[in-house]
């Protein structure tokens, strides 16, 4: 009796094993690249660690936060405003311009398809190539390709990247260039919406107004919520596309994301304020996606669920 | 009066198209205008025109040295690495997550899916150190390790999302005939996800051409720079002095190329497999 129920564990355990062994290379790599860092990052904002030093630096308890709130806050506070600021305008423009343009390219028209590839090729644009690239066509200068245009129309130049006040505007226009790739999610969803509940509003009566607002837009939430929550943490997280523009100080000084500053600390060798601020931001994102959780009463996902 | 109708429609159409033109215009512009000024000699940069008055192929000259040449080796191998590591790792976990029944699986998956919340800079920062004493950093292989354990949490989503779709029957009836999970896995689901196999492949491979902030933080041997990083050092954060627009527009167009004609040979698989995680999750 003992030694069939033994055995049995014996086959379970090994039955076991031998699945878990498939996800073993994913649980090995959180571990090791996800939570260890993550956990060596905290440990690290608590101590003076130096990247051109070997090993953890000396425990100064909470000095890096406090440094943080205190001599740093004029510096980081106007950074997180930057950020705040970005993700305020950028996120919902985003969302109802790509919105726009898919319910543009859900109608059968001849060439669709060849708009729709045109619309997501420069969602294709590699990061720096699109840093390079807009350097040259929205720099201040007269002979930047957006101003010799504009003076062709008879307006005069625009500095875009090249001042404080419109770098923050010219970045959010080169931000709605990728919005391709949000429209690509909403074409999906717009088409998976089942007809029969177009005839039946056609049946009633109802315009298309009435139909996009009772029918598309409540059953595209699902996207809606996505596109949000993804758009939060990638917006709060800009940094490539910033340090790869070769502009004036005074435009990337209006730039100075909250990552960008954390760039700067690793560069700087302190490891330990830029872990400091790394946490801060993580507490900040792990916060707004969470309300953003709790508050998802209006995301209509079907009614099996 | 079905003339008039008809006539409304027409217009109404015509709008339509206006209106895409004007936009694919606008969306097509900076990519346009990039390859245009590329084929620039250095007077109509001067004196920035728009359309190149004579088209020269010296900026292409000037930019491709063998220095590029060496970075665009270098990307090209990071790239076929992670395309197989990821791949080959999301596909295992993917099979474990949808097809695997044993305890704790949605607990495990729920970690996955948690760690996309996670900031990237917050953890790539501190490995910083870990590679330090491993005597990694300046090498690729920060570049190249992580890929091969999971491949991404999207990735293994993507997948396991697919692999739901593949009924069950039929793996039971192959372990019925004797095969293992592996068999099962190598031979029955893997042949059926090469669609959502392809979409992975295709984005590891595009998402290494494009990767700038991982060789930032880890390498600063320009041997081993990628193309991203190569191209950063050269035309964007340069103490040298960069040179002209022409020459730098010629480099990114180089560097845009591949992922074009990619783009247009697998734009299906692309949208397609963008659109199966977000539309049935």
């Amino acid at each position: 009796m003992q030694a069939t129920s033994n055995r049995r564990k014996i086959r379970q355990a090994r039955e076991w094993l031998s699945s878990f062994a498939f996800i073993l290379p994913v649980m090995i790599g959180i571990l090791v690249f996800t939570l260890f860092p993550m956990v060596s990052s905290l440990v690290y904002s608590f101590t003076r660690t130096y990247t051109t030093v070997r090993g953890t630096g000396e425990w100064v308890g909470l000095q890096n936060y406090a440094a943080i709130f205190n001599e740093y806050w004029p510096e980081i506070g106007r950074s997180l405003g930057i950020t705040f600021l970005f993700t305020v305008i950028s996120l919902p423009l985003t969302l109802i311009l790509s919105f726009g343009l898919s319910l543009l390219l859900t109608k059968d028209i001849k060439g669709i398809k060849v708009f729709r590839v045109i619309y997501y090729l420069p969602v294709m644009i590699p990061t720096v190539v699109s840093g390079i690239l807009w350097s040259m066509l929205a720099n201040g200068s007269d002979m930047s390709a957006f101003n010799v245009i504009l003076n062709a129309c008879g307006l005069p130049s625009f500095p875009f990247y090249d001042s404080d006040k419109t770098a923050m505007f010219t970045f959010i226009v080169m931000g709605l260039f990728t919005i391709g790739s949000s429209m690509i999610l909403w074409i999906a969803q717009i088409k998976a919406v089942p007809s029969t509940l177009y005839e039946v509003a056609d049946l009633e009566g109802a315009g298309a107004l009435v139909k996009l607002v009772k029918i598309t837009i409540p059953m595209c939430t699902p996207i809606i919520f996505y596109n949000l929550i993804m758009g939060i943490i990638n917006s709060l997280q800009v940094f490539s596309n910033v340090i790869t523009l070769n502009i004036e100080p005074s435009g990337k000084e209006a730039l100075d994301f909250i990552v960008v500053q954390i760039y700067d600390f690793y560069n700087s060798t302190d490891l330990s304020m830029a872990c400091a601020l790394s946490w801060i931001l993580f507490v900040i994102i792990a916060l707004i996606s969470g309300l953003t959780f709790k508050f998802n009463k209006w995301v209509y996902y079907g009614e099996d669920v | 009066m079905m003339r008039s109708i008809k006539a409304a429609k027409f217009a109404g159409e015509a709008v339509k198209y206006i209106v895409l033109t004007l936009l694919a215009v606008i969306f097509l512009f900076p990519a346009l205008e990039m390859v245009l000024k590329s084929f620039m000699n250095d007077l109509d940069i001067r004196f920035g025109a728009l359309f190149p008055s004579v088209f020269t192929l010296q900026p292409y000259r000037d930019a491709l040295d063998a220095q590029y040449f060496w970075w665009l080796k270098n990307t090209i191998i990071i790239g076929v690495i992670n395309m197989v590591g990821i791949t080959l790792s999301s596909s295992l976990c993917a099979y474990g997550f949808s097809k695997l029944r044993f305890k704790g699986r949605e607990l495990c998956f729920s970690l996955v899916l948690a760690t996309l919340m996670l900031p990237a800079i917050c953890m790539q920062i501190p490995l910083y150190k870990m590679y330090y004493a491993m005597g990694w950093t300046n090498s690729w292989l920060p570049l190249t390790v992580p890929g091969f354990f999971g491949g991404g949490a999207l990735n293994i989503f993507l997948m396991r999302q697919y692999m739901r779709g593949i009924p069950d029957s039929i793996c039971d009836a192959a372990k019925i005939d004797g095969a293992n999970k592996f068999v099962v896995y190598a031979a029955i689901v893997m042949p059926m996800c090469l669609p959502i196999a392809g979409y992975v492949m295709l984005t590891s491979f595009l998402g290494c051409w494009n990767d700038f902030m991982t060789p930032l933080l880890y390498i600063n041997e320009p041997a081993m720079y990628n193309l991203s990083l190569g191209l950063y050092y050269r035309y964007v954060n340069n103490a040298g002095g960069i040179p002209p627009a022409n020459v730098q527009m010629a480099a990114a167009t180089v560097m845009l190329i591949p992922c074009v004609v990619l783009f247009f040979f697998f734009q299906k698989v692309l949208i397609n497999g963008v659109s199966v995680g977000a539309v049935k999750g």
